[in-house]
Formats: structure tokens, sequence, C-alpha cells
């Protein structure tokens, strides 16, 4: 399929501590088109930001290693790249943003000279300072924030959260990517500000035609947005489909304990449902479901090896024994 | 900004006339000079004559009021031993001073950042652990070990620099190595872990993901940062300079104003440690101010409040 923008097939990236093998991406595989929105959610601890690091090579080299895969984007696999070729990449044909804007900008430069510093990393010859202020200015005004021209000579300090969010925006589309990955962008922002800011994402795609990945631990989130969706448990994909797939027949118990607790749709219940425990760190190889101890449909047979994904309909898979039989309506 | 130094060299004023004042008074509780000013035996109606005719007899108030109307009026007074005004005394030792901890200090500051930088780059390798180890020396033997392993060495074993004296640069080896280590070493380690601290930062990733290449990151945006709280301690290690700078310059018999400082205390020549304090005050007053003032550069948030 040569209109695929990103390919990525049997992704594995590991850490090693000093006491075990984390697999915390263990054989993601997923493509996507142009102006396609991919979400990936899963509670934290799941795995998504490893795979959205392993995308642009954010990765530490002394303790996390690409095992296997391959990244296929523009004829190279990034999953091998160098560090020319990743630099050449990063802010320019695929941008990031992260959960918390406060942190991810400098304390000691200006927000105009933050999104200055990507424009010039990606242009040739010469800065042109009035056209480039001018440029930074419009690119500010388009994500929202009034007032740019004084803006501008702000500090990340200075501005709210959500403001530094769209700092991070502008950033990030400065060079008019060709895939945004959004790890977790509006987590750390004010309820209010969170819908404006995913809107903002949602009509600026659309303008720079890109593609995003959207990624939450809030199915709620994604809904509005996404294509499709990749739900992530313990390093793996459990359940991966369209955005109808996985909201009106979703196969796996955890996609399912994921839709029980989307707070909006469970408005009227007195408390708030959650899936009970918390997610383990596995350790590779793994050999069990890894739902399997939080799992109210886990018998034996989950636990004798990890289960292989059940075709569901076109494109809608699911990593549970029980993901095609009528067991799980119960 | 004018207000915040204003307000900054009101504060040091202070705290030099807190430190003039605590000398005066400890000088004179701990011993007075007629002792080594009049010969062995003398009677005591000769040392009470003498102990009249410097004031030393008077109510320590009284005395201490006069010297500081004295001291406004840039009356430093006279050296008990030399019989000359202070001033005069400590003009061409404060020149030796300087022209030793200066260089000391530059050298502290550039191989420290420069060692700390390799360390932290080559973080948990043979050369981090290397430079950490000689940095926790230079952190732990004082520094007048220091200058005598420095000279059994080169001077008594390899004759290859002269032990004292001043003149060239071969006479200043020694004394600012000596004097360089420990304030290199605290920068180092310092340099190191905050080099460390800032490249766990979020934002450090957040400049690599525009693409910029590992070197720019480090520099403009690791070290940048880093160099924030290194330039806090330097105020700090100007302090640990200048009492380094009285032992080293009895060490290597280097006549700056340590040395004088340490001989005219024993003798208590009260004017000359005064005024010898008085200029050790203002110099380390005067490179905090400096300190603060370009820790509001390098920090945006400290700048605008200047505002
Ligand atoms: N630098 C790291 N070193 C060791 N383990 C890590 C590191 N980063 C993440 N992990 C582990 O990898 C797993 C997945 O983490 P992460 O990708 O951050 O999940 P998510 O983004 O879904 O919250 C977690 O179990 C986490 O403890
Ligand atoms: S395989 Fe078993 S444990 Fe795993 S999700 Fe399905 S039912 Fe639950
Ligand atoms: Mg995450």
């Amino acid at each position: 399929m040569d209109d695929n923008i990103i390919e990525v097939r049997g992704l594995k990236t590991y850490y090693y501590t000093a006491t075990k093998v984390i697999p915390a991406a263990d054989d993601i595989n997923f493509s996507m088109k142009r102006g396609e929105v991919l979400g990936i959610v899963g509670e934290s601890g799941c795995g998504k930001t490893t795979v959205a690091r392993s995308l642009v090579g954010l990765i530490n080299r002394q303790n996390t290693r690409i095992e296997a895969g391959e990244i296929l984007f523009e004829g190279i696999d990034l999953a091998k790249a160098t560090p020319k070729q990743l630099e050449h990449i990063r802010g320019n044909k695929i941008s990031m943003i992260f959960q918390d804007p406060f942190v991810s900008l400098s304390p000691v430069y200006t927000v105009g000279n933050q999104i200055a510093e990507v424009m010039r990393a990606h242009s040739t010859g010469k800065v042109d300072k009035k056209k480039e202020r001018e440029t930074i200015i419009e690119l500010m005004r388009k994500v929202g924030i009034p007032s740019p021209e004084l803006r501008i000579k702000d500090y990340a300090y200075q501005l709210s959260g959500g403001m530094q969010q769209r700092i991070m925006i502008a950033i990030a589309l400065a060079c008019r990517p060709d895939i945004l990955i959004a790890d977790e962008p509006t987590t750390a922002l004010d309820v209010t500000v969170q819908a404006q800011v995913l809107e903002l994402i949602r009509n600026l795609k659309d303008e720079f035609s890109m593609s995003v990945i959207l990624i939450s631990h809030n199915l709620g989130i994604v809904a509005n947005m996404c294509d499709r969706i990749l739900v992530m448990y313990g390093g793996v994909v459990v359940e991966e489909g369209s955005c109808y797939d996985i909201f009106k027949n979703p196969r796996h118990p955890y996609t399912r304990g994921l839709l029980m607790a989307i707070p909006s749709l469970k408005e009227d219940r007195e408390e708030l449902f959650s899936i009970p425990g918390t997610v383990p760190t596995f350790t590779a190889p793994v050999s069990t479901c890894r739902f399997a101890d939080r799992c109210p449909h886990a018998c034996d047979r989950c636990r004798e090896k990890e289960p292989d994904f059940v075709d569901i309909g076109p494109g809608h898979r699911a990593r549970c024994i029980f993901a095609d039989k009528e067991v799980l309506n119960a | 900004m004018l207000s915040f130094i204003i307000k900054r060299v009101l504060k040091g004023l202070l705290c030099v006339w807190f430190i003039w004042t605590l000398v005066f008074v400890l000088v004179r509780v701990t011993g007075d000079p007629t002792g080594w000013m009049l010969p062995d035996g003398a009677s005591t109606a000769a040392v009470k004559e003498l102990r009249e005719e410097m004031h030393l007899d008077e109510p320590i108030i009284k005395q201490y009021v006069d010297s500081f109307l004295d001291l406004l009026h840039g009356d430093m007074g006279k050296s008990y031993y030399y019989k000359q005004d202070v001033k005069k005394i400590y003009s061409e030792r404060l020149r030796n001073t300087f022209s030793l901890a200066v260089p000391s200090f530059l050298l502290a500051v550039a191989m420290g950042i420069g060692f700390g930088i390799i360390a932290a780059l080559k973080h948990n390798t043979f050369v981090d652990r290397a430079l950490m180890t000689i940095t926790i020396v230079g952190h732990t033997i004082p520094s007048f070990c220091f200058g005598i392993i420095l000279i059994m060495i080169f001077s008594v074993t390899l004759h290859w620099l002269p032990t004292f004296g001043t003149g060239s640069f071969r006479h200043m080896i020694m004394p600012m190595l000596t004097l360089a280590w420990g304030p290199m070493s605290s920068i180092a380690r310092l340099t190191r872990g905050s080099l460390l601290d800032v490249m766990t930062k979020e934002y450090i990733d957040g400049a690599r993901m525009k693409g910029l290449s590992e070197r720019k990151v480090m520099v403009k945006h690791a070290l940048r940062n880093s160099l924030i709280s290194v330039v806090t301690v330097m105020g700090v290690q100007v302090g640990h300079m200048i009492s380094g700078a009285v032992v080293v310059e009895t060490v290597f018999s280097w006549p700056g104003m340590g040395q004088m400082l340490v001989n005219s205390a024993k003798q208590r020549d009260f004017p000359t440690v005064q005024y010898g304090i008085l200029l050790v005050a203002f110099s380390v007053t005067f490179v905090n101010i400096l300190v603060d003032i370009s820790y509001g550069f390098l920090n945006p948030k400290i700048r605008e409040s200047f505002k």
C-alpha cells in the first residue's frame, strides 16, 4: 500500500533495567494515511509514550533498545536512522507535543525565540529577521494566541497552561510536518481548556493536511477525532479497529473497561467506574495474556500463552481468546 | 534593575559594616598588642601608660565610635607594627593578592566548568569516575596540604619550580594551582550534577524534537540552563578563595593581603587587621553583587522581577 505515510511493522522497544528487561512496546503494527488520525489509548504505563518516542528516535540508547521492527517513513527505516536523518525529520516532517507544555519549553528563551529555533533548524540560507517575526506572529495567531505581537517576547512561565500548549503546537507546526504526534496533549491542562486545545488540533490538522497520532489514557478524548484506534495494554496492542468498532463493538475486556471508565458517558453514575488494579510491569518474554490478572473472564487457558489476535471484521481485531465468543457479553 | 542594584549595594554595605564590627570586637576581646610592643618584664605601670597612649584603656564602645567616625572620614589608622598608614601598607599587598587570586579564579572557573561538562557527557564512564575522584580529593584535602604536596613533588623532588617568591610565571604556577584546586573541584562537581539534572528535563527532548543537532541541544539548552545554578555558587567560591589565599600566601610566602592579615592578627595590630578585613569584605561583597546581576541576566524569571 503505497499511500501509507508511515508504516510500523513488528516494533519492539525494550527497557533494560538493573534487574529486568521491560517489553514496553512489544510487536506494534500500524500504518497511517495522509490526513488520518490514529488514537493510541491505554492507562498510564501501557507503553504509549514508548511507541511515540520510538518513532522519532527519542530514546535513551543507554538503557533502551529497539529490538526489532521497522518504521518506514519516506523510504527510510526510522528504527535504524542515523542522527543526521533523525534531525532532518524531527520538527520538520514529524513533530511531537508532550504532556506538560511548561516543562517542555525552555525556561530561559522567549517563546518567539523558541518558535524561530525550529524554523531556522530546517531552513537553508539567511534569515530575514523581519519576515521571520511576521511568520511567527502569524503562526501564533493561527494557534489562537491573543495579541501575539506582545506575547512573542514572553517566557513560558508568563503564559497559562493552555497558551503554553498552543506555543508547543506552533513550534510543532512551524515547518508544516506530515505527522503530528500529540502525547497526552491535554492531560496537564484545565478541563475547560482541554476541549479548546483538541478543537485546535482538529482544525489545524485539516488546514495543514497532516496525519495525527493522538495519545491519551482517556478513550473519551480520542473519540471525537480519531479514524482508527489502538488500545494498548502492558506493551501490546490488545484491540484495534475503527472508532466505530471500538465504541460500538468492543471485543476485548480491557477495551470494555476503558469504555466504562469514560467520565462523560456515565455522568449519572454515583461513582466513576475504574478497572480494579493497576498496570503491572512485565518482564520479557511474556507467556500469558497480559490482562489476565485484572480480567473478569480470565481462565487457565488465558495463562498458557499470550493470545494471538482474533479477527473480528475488516481492520478490527482483538487479542483475547474469547474475542469472537459470546462469553464476553455475559 | 537600578532599584535592584541599589538595594543590593545597600545590603552589601550593611554586611560589610557588620563584619567590620564583629572583627573590631573579636580582636579586642582576645588580646592586645602591648605584649610584644614592650620589652619582656616591663612594669605594669609601663603597660598601663602604653595602653593609655593607644587609647586601649577606654571603654570599647568609645573606641568603636571613634574608629567608626575615623573610618567614615577615610582615616583607617596607623599600623602599630609598621608605624605607617595602613592604606599604604596594603596597596602593594592588594595588588599581589589580586595578581594571584584573579587568574586562579578564572582558572578554577574554566577548568571547573570544562571538567564538569566532560564528566557529564561521559557520565558513568572511566573518564567521569576519574574526574570525580580528582575533584573529591580537591574537595576534601585542605589547601595547605595540597600546596605542600605540590612543593614536595615539583620543587623538592623534580626541582622544576621555585618554592616561594614572586616575579615570574613559574613562581605563580604552584600557588595558583593550590588556590584554584578547591573552587575548581566544587565548580566541576556542581556543573556535572546540574548538567546531568538538566539533561533529564523534558525541554531537552523538546529541543531535540525541533531537529537541532545534539551539540546545539547541549550548548544552547542544557549548558545554558545548568550554568544558572553554577553562577549562583560563584560568590561562595570567591569567599573560599579569599580564605584560601590566606593559607596559600603563607605556604608559598607570597607577599599578599592574606599573609599580612595573618601576621597582623597574630600581633594584635588592630588597625591593620580591621582594614584588611574591610578590604576582603568589600571584595567579596562586590563579587557577590556581580554574581547576582549576572544570575538575573541568565534567568529571565529573576530578570523580570528586577523591572
Ligand atoms: N526510561 C525508562 N526506563 C525503564 N522503564 C521505563 C522507562 N520509561 C518507561 N518505562 C516503563 O515502560 C512502561 C511503559 O511506559 P510508557 O511508554 O511511558 O507508558 P505510557 O506512556 O502508556 O504511560 C512502563 O512500565 C514504564 O515503567
Ligand atoms: S485472554 Fe483471557 S484474560 Fe486475556 S483478556 Fe481474554 S479473557 Fe481476559
Ligand atoms: Mg505517557
